[in-house]
């Protein structure tokens, strides 16, 4: 049987640095994911991340194992390499609680491009 | 109300994996959700760091273009990494990007531009963080 500790705060053997484990709940990444979306879309590493679909040319939507309890959460993306793309949040009315769809986008002009080593990290409640 | 004292939190069955929950009922791996570096730094003149966790030093590659220099390596350069700036260079500005070649992404750095085309920029607040494995 695995072992559990309930409590509420955690601090060193000093009773320094100190932090609720509200904070480590709630300050934890739920979701993060190293991606690639040039040809056969593939994740190199992950957190919470069950697999990848490509929507068009420069979307892709990471689907998620466990999902989020709202679709309220805070994500960021970051692309890889220059010259290439840069990232752009989801668009209106795509946000799920399942999954999250990245957009990548030419960089100097509007056109929609995919990219190599894409990054993404959620954060927000789990169901 | 609990509290613990304690130094090292530990594995019992497998050292770097502890289950914390998250959700209602959702639980996820404590090691997993933290971030293994971060950083704050000023990338204008001398680049200065701000504040930091994880990170040994940054190296000004030249204009709008940065090396963070991780202290406890990565296990793989598989890591995802973000970075996100201030836009007070130029209303030109797009924003920050990742490296320009795998070379310049190990388990020891990351190099991160802010540019729009081929021009570079300066900036005066630069953030990154780093999610993944250490090594």
């Amino acid at each position: 049987m695995a072992s559990e500790l309930r409590v509420n705060t955690l601090k060193d053997a000093s009773g320094n640095n100190s932090v609720a484990m509200e904070y480590v709940a709630n300050g934890s990444a739920k979701a993060w994911a190293h991606f690639e979306n040039v040809g056969t879309p593939s994740i190199s590493d992950s957190l919470n991340a069950a697999s990848l679909t490509d929507t068009a040319t420069g979307k892709c939507t990471i689907n998620w194992t466990n999902s989020f309890n709202n679709t309220n959460f805070a994500a960021t993306a970051h692309s890889g390499y220059i010259g290439l793309v840069f990232m752009v949040s989801s668009e209106t009315g795509t946000r799920a609680t399942g999954s999250f769809m990245v957009h990548s986008k030419n960089n100097g002009s509007d056109g929609d491009n995919d990219g190599d080593a894409l990054n993404a990290i959620l954060h927000g409640d789990l169901a | 109300m609990s509290e613990i004292k304690v130094d090292t939190l530990t594995g019992k069955t497998t050292a770097n994996d502890i289950t914390v929950t998250v959700g209602a009922t959702a639980t996820q791996s404590l090691e997993q959700g933290l971030a293994k570096c971060w950083i704050r730094f000023n990338g204008t003149g001398t680049i200065a760091t701000d504040d930091s966790f994880n990170v040994s030093g940054i190296v000004d590659e030249g204009t709008g273009d940065y090396t963070v220099t991780i202290n406890n390596d990565m296990a793989n350069d598989d890591y995802a990494y973000y970075s996100l700036s201030s836009r007070d260079a130029s209303t030109s500005q797009v924003g920050m990007f990742g490296a320009t070649s795998t070379s310049n992404v190990t388990t020891g750095k990351f190099r991160v531009s802010e540019l729009a085309g081929t021009t570079f920029f300066d900036v005066g607040v630069v953030m990154c963080s780093v999610h993944g494995d250490l090594a």
